[in-house]
């Protein structure tokens, strides 16, 4: 039957800059451009661009760049030309409509709309490249009380399992199988010289990668990809992920044709089987079944290894995490609804979770008023797209951060969501050795590390701005925030006071 | 009264040169003295055909060192038709040149090159318009001969025609360059296919043809009989064939032979070039030779005979260059020929065994496709020679694999189809071919090691 | 002295080098004007082998002993005694091939550009003083497949 679909980009060549190199035709994995030698011209296929923009990137001459197809709606803000083009497709094929990466609605950004403070006259702000400034944080339950032998200088109190990480920056789970292993590879390098943690996400730890076991946290998903205890041994923490806050309430689906050779033996499953993630744990109905698995890792371990919970940002977040924490979880890892993912049916992306700021807010404010803070530690995902964010995020209570999106993009996304097609030109969310030769992981970590570090350098700029020299002086610090456009409502919730206040 | 010299080099062309400089390199003292009988600087004897269809200039052709090649190596140079070297006496270790100067030397290179061979023929003794086409004289006077020819033809109101014997190389090249210069080229040969030492029948009739085309008439199979003319001037060649065709200039291009009576007859070995051991050393003590003089060991077919070739020249000069300066570190193994010549737009190259005697257990691959020709010749599962006519890309790959002995096993099957590749070869291998003195610490992701 | 290794884990086949090479040989050094509107059309030193599924950049190993400038029979293939960089002096060269049937790389390539015939090969994007220069074909690559490092003595 006819295709009523339409291209959603158009590729645009300035013909006096091509020089008919090629260069875009063998760069790109969806075929879009073509050498027509008879022709003495490129042309290009526009319905199968995605706007990866790895043409525009290559390019010698800078003879490209990508357009939106020019196609007009009706006018109408209610039936859009996307929404025509959403029922196009499900009427051709009667599918669920995927998506990847991160919620792209425009929801309200509430990072957005809180504003830092800094010191004037009083409290004098801290020049960081003059005087020390701690961006160290440990993450782990911090014992009630610390007994120190004062003479020997020896802490007596013993110390529960912690994890020390020189900033307050993660790397989200991603997995071998969503992402190249030279992807993984790249993180996991970059982890390492900067003294934070990868994430290796529900696909099981490479045995390439287990060189960099102190710095990886190993997932523990609805699946149970790759768990056994040399995995579980090889961490520096461990996860329980329960949602995930591109998808929440759903599990994954990696289709078989992705499970090549090395995916199949990290996953340890079968070649060529669809990895399904159910979409609950199918042990887990009660905190009480949740505190079972946390114990049960914890003694598969010898109770070195904090464990984490991963929840995606939903309606009652606040009330979820407490009873996570009391389940006995070491670390709360809370999801906003712009994280991203590498395929989600787009109505779940789309419609379904709670932004980060709030959910956070919640979570710790929830866990203060019930004095379990300190048995936890808080980290905060879904969409921290710079230092700020980061800076924010901290001030609302959390003890770090998780990013995804943001090391792709510094490894060569460009956010065009076309993750699940398995195409991606930038060697990325793809299996295919063509296409992952493309990410060279010592050209990517540095760029990972270039990345972290600047933002680092920001964080430490923003906290001397403030008079503060630590993250942990910053954490939960609402005061250096103040709300600008939002409700009585959403102040309270975030704990903040508006601008001027 | 003697010129005393440490090194003596007779000689000004390939192997000489290289032997002089090699010698200046190892030892910065001694004194050096180059002899030849032509009147210039170093040059590429094969340039003269190049220099005859204007692709190069009398400047360039004499650029093959630059010009202060000689005081900057501090060689003693006698460059002159006199400084014709013609008696060697090895006892005395003296050098006798045409012109009455000795020289005496504490070693001597004998590089005296080739000379041509002229056949017996019937009148072609003693006539002014039949030259050789091996030195920048005779390229010169043979181009002034031809375009005098073709004036004085024209002013007759008739075609001017050059005839030349022998379809070999410098036969060809020959015919080449004189044909911007006459109206009518006509090559003879003996032998039933043109260049008959470098190519087969079936590729030497696809490169006649092409030939033809371009003008230039071989008739293989067909040569001169007699060389008729009143006086010195051959107007005409009767041929084998019972015709009898007009001539205003014959270029006599048989074929070389060694120039090596200087050297037999102060008692050098000679087989069908002069006699060298591994260090390219004669039988004489002190007396070297190298180049197209000596006669040189076929690595493929285990035969001796000469190759005068340039790049071989070059390559013994250095290894006589080393040892003469008593550091005698690289010996000769043998060599294999490596030809590679273009006409017009046509190129050729071959190398090694291209006709393989029946029953030695030769195999034979011939690829033809429009106007190329490909012949590879292997033996035991080795490449052993090769025939590219207008197919050169890569060739000097499959130059490697003849030299190298590389099992055609290791290499993609493949290899002869198109244009050879390194990815032809296996990754291990391809990693050694391309990567010598790649950093030790780096690994083959481009990583430097970490300690 | 350095030179230029392909890791061809990393090739990608894109050719961004042969781009960057022929736009660095040409006469006004840029990319558009090199291929649209010089006369003297540049050529690349520099090309890659292969497909999508490997690939491998090639160019001149620079030798120790270039077997190029044993055959060259104008003298217009050179090696820098001081450097150690192999070149070819255009102005030479008759175009006879010898070279390419010399090379054991395939890294010399004659070219006949308006009629003229030459042997094109790497000169490390030297200025022509016999000095190596930045090589274009490393800053083009995109992805580490062109190193250029200081090389091991004596191998």
């Amino acid at each position: 039957m006819l295709d009523f679909t339409l291209p959603r980009y158009r590729v645009v060549r300035d013909e006096d800059l091509c020089i008919q190199c090629g260069v875009c035709e063998r760069s790109c994995s969806n075929k879009v451009h073509k050498v027509e030698e008879d022709l003495g011209k490129v042309t290009a296929a526009h319905k199968s661009c995605v706007n990866c923009q790895r043409c525009v990137c290559m390019c010698p001459t800078g003879a490209l760049h990508i357009e939106n197809w020019p196609q007009v709606g009706n006018g109408s803000a209610n039936w859009n030309l996307p929404a025509l083009q959403d029922i196009a497709k499900q009427s051709q094929t009667g599918a669920v409509l995927l998506a990847s990466m991160g919620n792209p609605k425009p929801y309200p950004i509430y990072w957005d709309h809180l504003l830092l403070n800094a010191s004037q006259v009083t409290n004098p702000s801290i020049d960081p490249l003059r005087e020390p400034m701690e961006t160290r944080v440990i993450l782990g339950r911090k014992p009630a009380k610390l007994v120190v032998n004062e003479r020997e200088q020896k802490v007596i109190t013993e110390l529960p399992p912690q994890v020390k990480l020189k900033t307050p920056i993660m790397f989200s789970a991603m997995s071998f199988g969503s992402i190249s292993l030279n992807a993984q590879k790249s993180l996991a390098m970059a982890a390492r010289e900067l003294g934070t943690c990868f994430n290796t996400g529900e696909g099981g730890l490479h045995r390439d990668l287990e060189q960099y076991g102190e710095n990886a946290i190993v997932q523990v998903a609805s699946g149970r990809f790759g768990v056994d205890p040399h995995y579980l041994n090889t961490a520096a923490m461990i996860e329980i992920k329960i949602g995930q806050g591109a998808k929440p309430g759903i599990g994954g689906h990696l289709p078989g044709e992705k499970i090549n050779d090395e995916v199949s033996r990290t996953r340890m499953i079968p070649k060529g089987t669809d990895a399904i993630s159910p979409a609950p744990h199918h042990d887990i109905y009660s905190i009480e079944d949740l505190r079972q698995l946390i114990f049960s890792l914890k003694e598969a371990t010898c109770y070195t290894k904090p464990v984490a919970v991963k929840i995606a940002a939903v309606h009652n977040v606040a009330a979820i995490a407490s009873g996570v924490a009391s389940a006995g979880a070491d670390v709360i890892v809370v999801d906003g609804f712009r994280g991203g993912t590498g395929a989600a049916p787009t109505r779940i992306r789309d419609n379904v979770g709670i932004p980060i700021e709030l959910a956070l807010a919640a979570c710790d404010q929830r866990l203060r008023d019930e004095s379990i803070r300190s048995q936890v530690s808080l980290v905060a995902a879904g969409s921290i797209r710079h230092s700020a964010d980061v800076v924010r995020a901290i001030a609302l209570g959390a003890d770090a951060c998780y990013i995804a999106s943001s090391a792709l993009i510094a490894m060569g996304c460009h956010q065009c969501q076309d993750c699940s097609s398995g195409k991606c030109n930038w060697g990325l969310a793809t299996q295919d050795p063509n296409l992952t030769r493309r990410l060279n992981p010592e050209i990517a970590a540095e760029r990972v590390v270039n990345m972290v570090n600047a933002w680092t350098h920001e964080i430490k700029e923003m906290m001397g701005g403030m008079g503060v020299n630590s993250v942990d002086s910053l954490r939960g610090n609402r005061l250096m925030l103040r709300g600008v456009g939002l409700t009585e409502k959403e102040l309270e919730i975030l704990g903040v006071k508006y601008a001027g206040e | 009264m003697a010129k005393a010299t440490d090194f003596l080099i007779i000689g000004n062309s390939a192997a000489g040169i290289t032997a002089a400089e090699t010698i200046r390199m190892l030892n910065a003292d001694a004194s050096i003295t180059m002899i030849a009988n032509e009147p210039y600087p170093a040059y590429g004897t094969p340039l003269i055909s190049y220099l005859i269809e204007g692709k190069t200039t009398e400047e360039k052709v004499f650029s093959y060192k630059d010009a202060e090649f000689y005081t900057r190596n501090n060689i003693c140079t006698c460059f002159d038709y006199g400084y014709e070297a013609v008696k060697l006496d090895a006892q005395a270790q003296t050098v006798t040149c045409a012109n009455g100067e000795v020289f005496s030397y504490g070693d001597v290179l004998v590089a005296t090159g080739s000379v041509p061979f002229v056949p017996p023929t019937k009148g072609i003794e003693n006539r002014a318009n039949v030259v050789p086409f091996i030195t920048y004289d005779q390229a010169k006077q043979a181009w002034d001969m031809a375009v005098a020819a073709t004036e004085k033809a024209h002013a007759e109101g008739r075609e001017s025609n050059l005839v030349v014997i022998g379809a070999g190389l410098i036969g060809l090249k020959a015919a080449e360059s004189l044909s911007h210069h006459v109206d009518n080229v006509r090559v003879l040969e003996l032998a039933p296919r043109i260049l008959p030492a470098v190519l087969d029948d079936e590729g030497a009739a696809v490169l006649q043809a092409q030939l033809q085309e371009l003008g230039i008439v071989c008739t293989p199979g067909i040569t001169a009989d007699e060389l008729c003319g009143e006086g010195d001037t051959v107007t005409s060649l009767k041929l084998t064939d019972g015709t009898e065709i007009p001539a205003d200039l014959v270029i006599a291009a048989v074929g070389v032979r060694p120039n090596s009576g200087l050297a037999v007859e102060a008692g050098a070995e000679q087989g069908r070039g002069l006699i060298c051991d591994e260090h390219m050393l004669t039988s004489l003590p002190h007396v070297y030779a190298a180049g197209d003089v000596t006669q040189v060991h076929n690595t493929l077919d285990g035969s001796d005979r000469p190759l005068a070739l340039w790049p071989n020249a070059i390559r013994q000069g250095r290894i006589a260059g080393m040892a003469m300066a008593g550091k005698p570190f690289v010996t000769f193994p043998g060599n294999f020929a490596v030809n590679a010549v273009d006409f017009f737009h046509i190129s050729l190259l071959t190398a090694g065994v291209i006709n393989p005697p029946e029953g030695e257990g030769y195999e034979v691959d011939i690829l033809t496709e429009g106007d190329t020709y490909a012949k590879f010749v292997t033996k035991d599962g080795v490449l052993m020679g090769y025939i590219l006519l207008n197919r050169p890309e890569g060739a000097g790959i499959y130059t490697a694999m003849i030299e190298q002995k590389v099992p055609l096993t290791s290499v993609s099957p493949d290899v002869f189809e198109s244009a050879p590749e390194n990815l032809s070869f296996g990754e291990d291998a391809r990693w050694a071919r391309l990567h010598k003195g790649y950093p030790f610490d780096m690994d083959r992701y481009g990583r430097k090691e970490r300690a | 002295m350095k030179r230029i290794y392909a890791i061809e884990k990393w090739c990608i086949d894109c050719k961004r080098c042969e781009v960057a090479c022929k736009a660095f040989h040409s006469k006004s050094k840029d990319p558009v004007r090199a291929y649209k509107y010089e006369d003297n059309v540049p050529q690349p030193r520099i090309h890659v082998e292969g497909d999508l599924d490997l690939s491998v950049a090639i160019n001149c190993r620079h030798c120790e002993k270039p077997l190029c400038v044993e055959g060259c029979i104008s003298g217009a293939l050179k090696k820098d005694p001081e450097t150690g960089m192999v070149y070819c002096d255009q102005n030479l060269c008759v175009g006879c091939r010898t070279c390419v049937s010399m090379c054991p790389f395939g890294a010399v390539q004659v070219v006949e550009v308006n009629g003229i015939t030459k042997a094109y090969k790497c000169d490390l994007c030297s200025d022509g003083t016999g000095e190596p220069g930045c090589p274009s074909c490393v800053a083009a690559c995109p992805n580490g497949a062109l190193v250029y490092v200081e090389s091991e003595e004596g191998f």
